[in-house]
């Protein structure tokens, strides 16, 4: 097991704080709200090259350290060094947090298997997202026959239809002999539908697709959990970094604008407002940052909670922040109403607070 | 699902005699049948017409204007709702269509039933329509007939008899006064900057409102100005007319929802306002202005109650028609438990909103706390709504996330929801007291 130093996580943060600022601060502007993206190419480029994004090539920067890079796997510091590079990003954009994130999935599903991609990035990973996660199906996963014609399966991707299309693809599916990962590499064969969503625009896509299977690999149910923990952990990590970032926002103009004939800090219900934020937002980064490593089942339970618990905490903060701005929070030129839907979409996604909520239930019971 | 069941209520009631059966309710239907039944008869041939008009004209534009607002004509719209009645439903005859005798009991309430039909299926285009009365407000509550006469009569003829709509706007947001305006104890500090001059004949009128709703497309303004080197209180409202030589729209917002509606800046050099187009009286607008708000929230909160309904009739539609696991989504009792949740907040919004019209002029606290509480709650039954839904919740197709963001916008205007509660407790707390208990 390979642990980091408190300096080298910092240095990672640090790392990528001066990456936003360099290069993703220019990725939005009044322009492009959801972010230019024809710059996504140079951007994701830049940060495999500095190591933000893992790659499942052992020589690449992020192979250990990126996001959900190989030592992930046993190295509660890793796990820790993911999640701050993760909330640093989302600061800036939550967007390319997301696709950051993903990326790092996918990467993390090829490391286990020991596949190397040899391929340039994009990487893309696709899930069902009309299946909410039920604990009794991931445990005992009994869905489909394969003959891989799936429809309306939702996609997660990095900037297909914006320029480039994606050369990998890789689905987790269920079958009756337990999960496995299929991959695609000519995703050619995908129809790529795009999706108009709440929040994170411009990264979500429907796909339909028949496509000839290259590889696929029976994958073990520690793997599966595990993927989920990542998943739903580095969703509440955006929603931290998007709330933090909104806070600051709110604290900003808050010392900025006068109403009643003061500085609208100095009136009671816009401190109330900014310190329920700031509570919820200090709560969130401590669910999230408080876990044990051990079996994967229980750091998936961890993840659930963190899960359900971050991006409500987040949401409501980011509410809160909004409420501080008046009429000007719900206009586009803030930036606030971004932060507002963003956060919105990462409490839906993947397990919304309902169905966590069972999620959480089932396995303690089972457990 | 239950009507064949013995054990259902239908069935239950077969088995009480005559007079029991008299007294025990056996029908199945929609909780918006059973709250139309206590409306007066004339509101209820409203709220009929307007879930009509609701279906048949918002809401096949509704995801459209959503998507494209800048390219939407709003006029055959506003055309349409004008000849069915709706545009003048603030007033009776002879100046507009609202039913008198519903209206002698409740001004408010026939634009509230209203309002909740419409947003039910569009927040946007809803707002779009309904900004128009907030507009005319002023006009309606300066109490002077000649007024009424001058401007709500012929309105009303153009309208009604010619089918030319009139769309009116009410500005009194300024970028140094959003809230302080809807305020009143801190609006006496209040950064106005909007000013009237004396001038022969009249006033002139200089600076900028912000975030007018149907600012971009009203024909008329009433716009509220302080008094050249007076304070708040010397605020008076003026009838603006599209044409006047100085006044000009500068740039449309872009709004996270209800976008069908534009929110404008209304650029004012120099207009002159000729002396006959102040409402009310000169120095009068601080009592007008407070007065509409009281007059406008009770429709908001009904928007926000139309919203929130939009929302739960599409989480329920998408959990009849889809599966989870082989198993449609609506036989989980724990999404019957969830949309029966929401169902409990919407039928306590109605009651609350209704509960709030029941007087005939508009009671500041009640018309606060049915804003603040319909508007709250509805953001939390989109949440709701979109969270029973999964990852569909989130997409445009589905129709829910664009109440959410629609709803988000009630919490803010007319007062933002903290705002709100200060009038609710303005307004009652020397009156609240059950007994004196210094002396108990």
């Amino acid at each position: 097991m390979s642990t980091l130093s408190q300096a080298s996580i910092d240095e990672f943060e640090q790392l990528t704080a001066s990456f936003c600022k360099k290069s993703l601060l220019h990725y939005i502007d009044e322009h492009h709200p959801d972010g230019n993206f024809t710059l996504l190419p140079s951007l994701i480029d830049e940060a495999c090259a500095i190591g933000i994004i893992a790659k499942a090539n052992a020589s690449a920067p992020g192979y250990d350290y990126g996001v959900w890079g190989k030592q992930t796997i046993d190295s509660k510091d890793a796990i820790q060094s993911s999640l701050i590079m993760l909330t640093t990003l989302a600061k800036t954009c939550a967007s390319f947090a997301f696709l950051v994130h993903i990326q790092g999935i996918a990467s993390h599903i090829l490391i286990r298997n020991t596949i190397k991609n040899d391929y340039d990035y994009p990487l893309l990973i696709l899930y069902d997202g009309f299946s909410p996660p039920y604990y009794s199906s991931l445990r005992n996963p009994s869905r489909m026959p394969i003959n891989y014609t799936i429809e309306n399966n939702y996609l997660i991707h990095t900037g297909t239809g914006y320029g480039y299309k994606p050369q990998y693809a890789i689905m987790c599916i269920p079958e009756a002999t337990g999960w496995h990962c299929i991959y695609f590499n000519n995703t050619e064969t995908i129809l790529f539908q795009p999706l108009k969503t709440l929040g994170i625009r411009g990264l979500t896509y429907c796909a339909r697709f028949n496509s000839r299977i290259t590889h696929t690999v029976s994958v073990d149910i520690k793997t599966i959990e595990s993927l989920f923990a990542y998943f739903w952990l580095g969703l509440a990590a955006i929603a931290t970094g998007i709330a933090q970032s909104a806070y600051q926002k709110a604290i900003e103009y808050a010392g900025e604008r006068y109403q009643r004939g003061s500085l609208i800090k100095n009136i009671e219900s816009v401190q109330m407002l900014l310190g329920n934020a700031k509570a919820s937002i200090e709560a969130s980064k401590r669910a999230l940052f408080t876990f044990e490593l051990g079996d994967s089942s229980l750091i998936l339970n961890h993840a659930a909670q963190t899960k359900l618990t971050a991006t409500t905490l987040c949401s409501q903060a980011v509410t809160d922040c909004l409420q501080v701005f008046g009429g000007y929070g719900y206009m586009e030129d803030f930036g606030i109403e971004k932060k507002f839907r963003d956060c919105i979409t990462l409490q839906t996604i993947g397990g919304s607070p309902f169905f966590m909520k069972q999620f959480i239930a089932q396995m303690e019971m089972e457990e | 699902m239950y009507t064949d069941n013995y054990l259902s209520l239908r069935h239950s009631k077969e088995s009480l005699p005559i007079l029991g059966k008299l007294l025990v309710d056996g029908k199945y239907q929609s909780l918006w049948d059973y709250d139309t039944t206590l409306l007066p008869r004339k509101v209820r041939k409203w709220r009929r017409r307007a879930k009509t008009f609701a279906r048949q004209y918002i809401h096949p534009l509704a995801p459209v204007v959503d998507n494209n607002p800048y390219d939407f004509d709003p006029q055959p719209l506003i055309k349409e709702a004008t000849r069915w009645g709706f545009q003048t439903i603030i007033m009776p005859f002879p100046f507009g269509s609202a039913a008198l005798v519903p209206y002698l009991r409740s001004t408010t309430l026939q634009v509230a039933v209203i309002a909740e039909e419409f947003a039910t299926e569009c927040g946007g285009l809803a707002l779009l329509l309904l900004a128009h009365h907030l507009g005319v407000a002023p006009l309606l509550l300066s109490g002077h007939i000649p007024t009424w006469l001058k401007f709500l009569l012929p309105m009303y003829i153009k309208g009604a008899w010619f089918g030319k709509p009139t769309t009116m706007a009410f500005a009194i947001t300024e970028p140094e006064a959003g809230s302080d305006v809807e305020d009143s104890m801190g609006a006496k500090n209040a950064h106005i900057q909007v000013t009237a001059t004396p001038a022969k004949g009249g006033y002139l009128l200089n600076g900028t409102k912000i975030f007018i709703s149907d600012g971009a497309i009203a024909d008329q303004v009433t716009v509220f100005a302080k008094i050249k080197g007076e304070g708040v209180d010397s605020w008076t409202c003026f009838l603006v007319k599209k044409g006047m030589k100085g006044f000009s729209v500068g740039r449309r917002e872009k709004k996270m929802g209800q976008r069908a509606a534009d929110a404008s800046e209304l650029i004012f050099d120099n207009v002159f306002v000729p002396k006959r187009n102040v409402v009310g009286k000169v120095k009068g607008g601080w009592a007008l202005n407070q007065n509409v708000l009281n007059y406008s929230r009770p429709g908001v909160a009904a928007m926000a109650l139309g919203h929130a309904r939009g929302a739960f009739e599409r989480a329920l539609h998408f959990c009849n028609h889809n599966y989870y696991m082989g198993k449609k989504c609506i036989e989980y009792k724990e999404i019957q438990y969830e949309l029966a949740d929401m169902l409990i907040k919407l039928e306590s919004i109605r009651m609350t909103i209704w509960r709030s019209c029941a007087h005939f002029r508009a009671v500041q606290s009640l018309s606060s706390i049915a804003k603040v509480y319909a508007s709250d709650m509805a953001v939390e039954i989109c949440q709701q709504a979109m969270a029973i839904m999964g990852d569909a919740g989130i997409h445009h197709d589905y129709g829910v996330e664009k109440f959410l963001r629609d709803a988000r916008l009630t919490q803010i205007y007319e007062g933002t929801n903290q705002i709100n509660r200060f009038a609710i407790i303005e307004h009652q707390w020397t009156t609240d007291i059950a007994m004196d208990y210094n002396n108990y």
